[in-house]
């Protein structure tokens, strides 16, 4: 279905993304190319934004743009409201999830480790002691069906799987508002995948907004509030499975 | 060489199998045991006919792509395998590897996963489908690669096949493969997750091209739905061994294992709801208990599953449904 604007959704909340005239361009001024021509998105609290189009589109472009990343050379990037200078995500405001979980975990970690290290940054002010975060990290494993898990595990002896649920895991502790995930289920079996995504769909009842780049437009549809498609440049957009009405009425 | 022809019997049936297909692929009690005691296959039989498409899915380490392997003589040394594997009658367990490589590209055809990594960056892509015919010190027809390519819905293909892989799409370039593994008209073409590196919509085209070429289709994937579009037969995998094979809609339709019904149930679809994981994991290849394999992690479970592994009966490997 094609909307031609925004339903008017129960959207109280500000938007904890929000995206306007965003332009990017690759390559020389003259002979460059324009990845992302004049896009704009928004993103609510406990909302599920899917990003579907081809390889090469300009998906993965408009990720970084929304994880502060890569700055734009025109257009604003306001995140919870504020002007996001580059690399704002330090402050755990937003967290990316990558592709290659495996590739994105530090081998030389017990995921313990991995997992707990947002809650160390400096702003917060309660910091747990390595036991604290030890027992921090089991209890979060459980809650992903990874109670079997060793928290002084290395990446390498898990699979793909389980590694993908432990960088969600991490992105997730210190309860950012935005969680930006590119294909988190390219490189898992179905069986797998369907936790991978129900743990989105949790998150996201608990107000963090998430946008998802995916190439799987069934698994998008059924996780989804809204699906956003690239299209000659611009976006297209279309309702997902979910009702907009599931969305938590603030945050 | 025997050319393809359309299915005999009704499309779309399981052979059972007993009915020994005078050609296409045979695959007869299986068990392929790797050098470091790993039994991936425990007795497996297939059929495949010229014209059909048997879908293999199943989890990732079931042993769905071990089978595709030992079918392509592909399996490292020192693999010990026992059954019987036949492609048009010919013998390939325990083949020599001369004949292997004769048998490869003119009796049985590969797409493999990933068409990036499959074709020679430095060489254009008409080199590398031209291979087909070289490795076989034959010369290829005129226009014969244009002509494929052309068929498979590549447009310019004549412009086109002198461009290098980078310059292709990863959708034509397995169009492209498709055409190399088709170049002698094979009786079987072996495709191991042939569009998982793909984007998804162009998925049903490339396995609609590989239909096209009208060769047996061994399809190994663990996308169900993809799976149910296209081929004529599924037969799901799970730890090694058949747990349940039917004609796809049947299958899809109606899962009588329960694993079967998990993996239905852990594929999204539109207005189902979020999918179900599975719980748990596969056992490991180096075990076998005396139960059922799929027991721990079966919603389903009895007693007798514990103790007994259930024998494949009417194309279906459970105690609950025995007990019915």
């Amino acid at each position: 279905m094609t909307l031609p604007t925004s339903p008017a959704a129960p959207q109280a909340a500000a938007p904890v993304l929000d995206l306007r005239d965003i332009w990017i361009r690759y390559g020389s001024a003259r002979a460059g190319h324009d990845v992302l021509r004049g896009i704009s998105l928004t993103v609510s609290p406990g909302e599920i934004v899917g990003i579907q189009g081809p390889s090469g589109c300009g998906k993965s472009t408009l990720l970084r743009v929304a994880s502060t990343l890569e700055k734009p050379h025109r257009g604003t990037v306001r995140v919870c409201g504020k002007d996001a200078p580059r690399g704002w995500r330090r402050d755990g405001t937003v967290m990316p999830v990558n592709q290659n979980a495996a590739g994105a975990l530090d081998p030389h970690w017990p995921i313990w480790r991995t997992i707990t290290e947002p809650l160390t940054a400096r702003h917060h002010d309660h910091r747990p002691s390595p036991a604290q975060r030890r027992a921090i990290a089991h209890e979060h494993l459980c809650t992903v069906g990874l109670d079997g898990l060793n928290p002084d595990a290395l990446p390498g002896q898990l699979s793909g799987g389980q590694c993908q649920r432990i960088a969600i895991l991490r992105a997730l502790i210190a309860e950012p508002r935005l969680l930006v995930a590119d294909e988190p289920t390219a490189a898992l079996d179905v069986s797998v995948a369907a936790g991978v995504l129900r743990l989105l769909a949790d998150a996201a009842t608990r107000g963090i907004a998430i946008l998802i780049a995916s190439h799987d437009r069934t698994a998008l549809q059924v996780l989804c509030h809204r699906v956003v498609e690239f299209h000659d440049g611009g976006l297209r957009e279309r309702h997902g499975d979910r009702h907009p009405s599931s969305l938590p009425a603030t945050a | 060489m025997t050319p393809p022809t359309s299915s005999a019997g009704a499309p779309g049936r399981p052979q059972p199998a007993d009915a020994t297909p005078s050609n296409g692929l045979r695959v007869d009690e299986l068990t392929v045991t790797y050098p470091g005691g790993a039994r991936a296959v425990r007795g497996i039989s297939l059929a495949v006919e010229p014209g059909q498409c048997l879908a293999l899915v199943g989890e990732s380490g079931c042993g769905k792509s071990t089978v595709a392997k030992a079918v392509l003589g592909l399996l490292p040394h020192a693999t010990h395998l026992t059954g019987s594997i036949t492609i048009d009658g010919q013998e390939i367990a325990g083949a020599p590897e001369t004949a292997l490589r004769k048998l490869r590209g003119l009796r049985v055809g590969l797409v493999a996963q990933d068409p990036m990594r499959s074709f020679n960056p430095l060489l254009s892509v008409g080199t590398s489908v031209t291979e087909s015919w070289r490795v076989h010190r034959q010369r290829p027809p005129r226009d014969a690669v244009t002509d494929a390519l052309t068929a498979l819905g590549i447009p310019e293909a004549r412009t086109r096949s002198g461009k290098r892989p980078h310059e292709w799409s990863g959708g034509m370039l397995q169009r492209a493969a498709i055409a190399a593994a088709g170049a002698h008209t094979p009786p079987l073409i072996v495709a191991d997750e042939p569009t998982s590196a793909l984007d998804a919509d162009r998925a049903d085209a490339v396995l609609e091209a590989l239909r096209a070429t009208g060769a047996g289709i061994l399809l190994i994937s663990h996308d169900l739905h993809l799976v149910g579009r296209h081929s004529d037969t599924i037969s799901v995998m799970y730890a090694g061994r058949l747990v349940e094979s039917g004609p796809a809609a049947d299958l899809l339709a109606d899962p009588r294992h329960p694993y079967s019904a998990a993996l239905l149930a852990a594929t999204p679809r539109p207005g189902q709801g979020l999918p179900v994981p599975l719980p748990g994991a596969p056992p490991p290849l180096d075990q076998g208990g005396p139960g059922c394999s799929f027991a721990p992690r079966c919603p389903a479970v009895m007693d007798d599953c514990h103790t007994r592994h259930p024998e494949l009966r009417n194309h279906l490997a459970c105690h609950r449904q025995e007990a019915r």
